[in-house]
């Protein structure tokens, strides 16, 4: 244990740490000049890019009810978002109806994560600041100044009055993917009749009535971790606990749960809205064999999914999309970023339930270049 | 000024998911999330605090209230979030003060003898990745705290100088002093354990 070693060890002395060195450092591109340096940088960075953290009951709550933004408040309840003649859309729950019309996520994270969210970006806020009334102009000097010595918390609600646009219709909609245009996907119906008056934040434990599916539920083969703890871990670490089933579905034959290894950093994904579908998540088009492999699982400790899948290899891919089928109807999302993010955590999800999925890689044009099979997963409640 | 790739966010999309999130959409929202909540709870992680994950959702849900607040671009709703998030700690000290429920800057003479501070909350990982973040947070302890929150705002919270000059309320030049008295410090930590502190 002497600290005073042998200077052998030490940096060279004439690597200096001026501005220019610290930069570089800080960009991951000075490994030779200062490698104990550089290889804490990067153990330092890794904090940030572990896995999305659990969200709390309340922002749970948010991203599956959204917010109602007529007072300019929180509701907790999927009951308070259900006011409004809006028709249901395919069966569909209105909370879910305007998931759907969500569009863009920004995929991205990646093990080495470090996203950032749009660094370079240039007037990026005036279809925001437009669809969504008077905003002041953005001025990054303002928010230090409004937020300087503010506990967050104590901040006026700045709701009222920012916002005339009624919740799932955004102003711009030009950049909508998928809308509620598509014909009335397959909906399993058993429990979307209750489910947008029964969405309150406890799970609707209405059974596992995903339709199209015969999986049972299975008991957790191998016991959770400690509670509290959070998901999989950082990078290269999978999900140790599998609590799903894998079977098959009618019409794809055999599930293809063959886990093929993880691409690394399979724990580390983006958002989640969900779509409806315009293409049917059924059967994948004629000709493009089953060649991707599909894994979900339960995470450690939280109620979500952790999907990832092996790349199709087409250089054509440009996207994927994922399929989904559960209590509340089929949707489907398309998962930005590019080919190479292929994981991705489903929260919408609940203990008790089963549910399919299938990904697709799809190419610009969102023609599907290939598919796995359609797997079944339940979702194994968080046992102490 | 970085190097590093930057992913997937179009400033279109941006765009749009703020659209969305000021409209009280979930999804919209939960797209923010999982963009921008593993920087935060890394951050928070890197500050000691005992339930980063709790205290990421805390960020979330202040910044649902005041997103009426903000216009701006991707970069500069980054600076947004770690601006309540910076706060969010900050007051996080200042009941600590009074309780002694956060892990507190502890100053070290050794690495040794600081491993071991990761709050309780990291304990799930798996062992590599523990002794990498002990390693880290011991480091980081060495800090001077607000050395240490330029430090972790600019690699975890990845923010370039100005926008961290931004979150902690100091000007460009002085994050910039801080920056690189950290760095010497850290370099001479470094040296001086790098026998046990093997790097990668």
């Amino acid at each position: 244990m002497t600290r005073f070693h042998d200077d052998g060890d030490e940096m060279p002395r004439t690597a200096t740490l001026d501005e220019r060195s610290i930069e570089a450092i800080i960009a991951g591109r000075s490994g030779v000049e200062h490698p104990m340096l550089s290889a804490f940088i990067a153990d330092v960075r890794l904090l940030g890019a572990g896995p999305v953290p659990q969200p709390s009951s309340a922002l749970s709550s948010i991203f599956l009810h959204g917010v109602s933004t007529e007072k300019g408040d929180l509701r907790a309840t999927a009951a308070s978002n259900v006011d409004g003649p809006a028709p249901q859309v395919a069966g569909l729950p209105k909370w879910r109806r305007k998931i759907m019309v969500v569009k863009h996520f920004i995929a991205g994270l990646s093990v080495v994560g470090k996203l950032t969210f749009g660094i370079g970006a240039a007037a990026a806020a005036s279809g925001g600041a437009g669809s969504a009334g008077v905003l002041p102009d953005p001025l990054q000097h303002q928010f230090a100044e409004t937020f300087d010595g503010i506990a967050p918390f104590e901040l006026d609600d700045p709701g009222a009055g920012d916002d005339g646009t009624a919740p799932g219709t955004p102003g711009n909609g030009k950049e909508l993917d998928e809308v509620e245009s598509a014909p009335a996907p397959v909906v399993v119906t058993a429990t979307t009749a209750t489910t947008a008056t029964a969405a309150t934040t406890t799970p609707a434990t209405t059974a596992a009535a995903a339709g199209t599916t015969a999986a049972p539920p299975q008991p957790p083969t191998t016991g959770p971790a400690p509670a509290g703890s959070p998901p999989a871990g950082f990078p290269g670490t999978g999900p140790s606990e599998s609590t799903s089933t894998s079977t098959p579905t009618p019409e794809t034959g055999p599930a293809t749960t063959a886990t093929t290894a993880p691409p690394a950093g399979v724990t580390s994904t983006t958002a989640a809205p969900w779509t409806t579908p315009t293409t049917s998540p059924a059967p994948p088009p004629a000709g493009s064999a089953e060649s991707m492999s599909l894994v979900c699982k339960r995470n450690d400790g939280w109620i979500s999914m952790n999907c990832y899948w092996s790349p199709l290899g087409n250089p054509a891919t440009a996207q994927h999309r994922l399929h989904k089928t559960g209590p509340g109807g089929a949707e489907s999302m398309t998962i930005w970023g590019g080919p190479s993010i292929t994981s991705w955590v489903d929260i919408h999800v609940e203990a008790g339930q089963t549910y399919t999925y299938r990904i697709e890689a799809i190419d610009a044009s969102g023609l599907a270049l290939g598919s796995s099979a359609t797997i079944t997963v339940t979702v194994q409640p968080l046992t102490p | 000024m970085s190097a590093r790739p930057h992913h997937g966010l179009s400033p279109e999309a941006f765009a749009s998911t703020l659209a969305d999130a000021r409209s009280g959409m979930g999804a919209a929202w939960e797209t923010l999330y999982h963009a921008l909540a593993p920087a935060v709870a890394g951050y928070f992680r890197g500050q000691g605090a005992r339930e980063p994950d709790d205290l990421t959702s805390e960020v979330f849900l202040a910044l649902v209230k005041s997103i009426g607040r903000f216009a701006g671009d991707g970069a500069q709703f980054r600076s947004f979030v770690f601006v309540i998030a910076h706060n969010r700690l900050q007051d996080e000290r200042r009941k600590t003060i009074r309780r002694n429920g956060f892990v507190q800057h502890q100053p070290v003479d050794d690495m040794g003898d600081t491993v071991g501070l990761a709050a309780p909350g990291d304990a799930s990982d798996g062992a590599l990745e523990q002794l990498s973040r002990e390693h880290v947070r011991a480091l980081c302890d060495s800090l001077m705290p607000d050395q240490r929150d330029v430090v972790l705002l600019r690699i975890v919270g990845d923010l370039t100088v100005e926008q961290v000059a931004d979150v902690v309320g100091k000007s460009p030049g002085a994050v910039k002093a801080l920056q690189r008295r950290a760095f010497e410090q850290l370099r001479r930590k470094l040296s001086a354990n790098a026998e046990e502190a093997v790097p990668r």
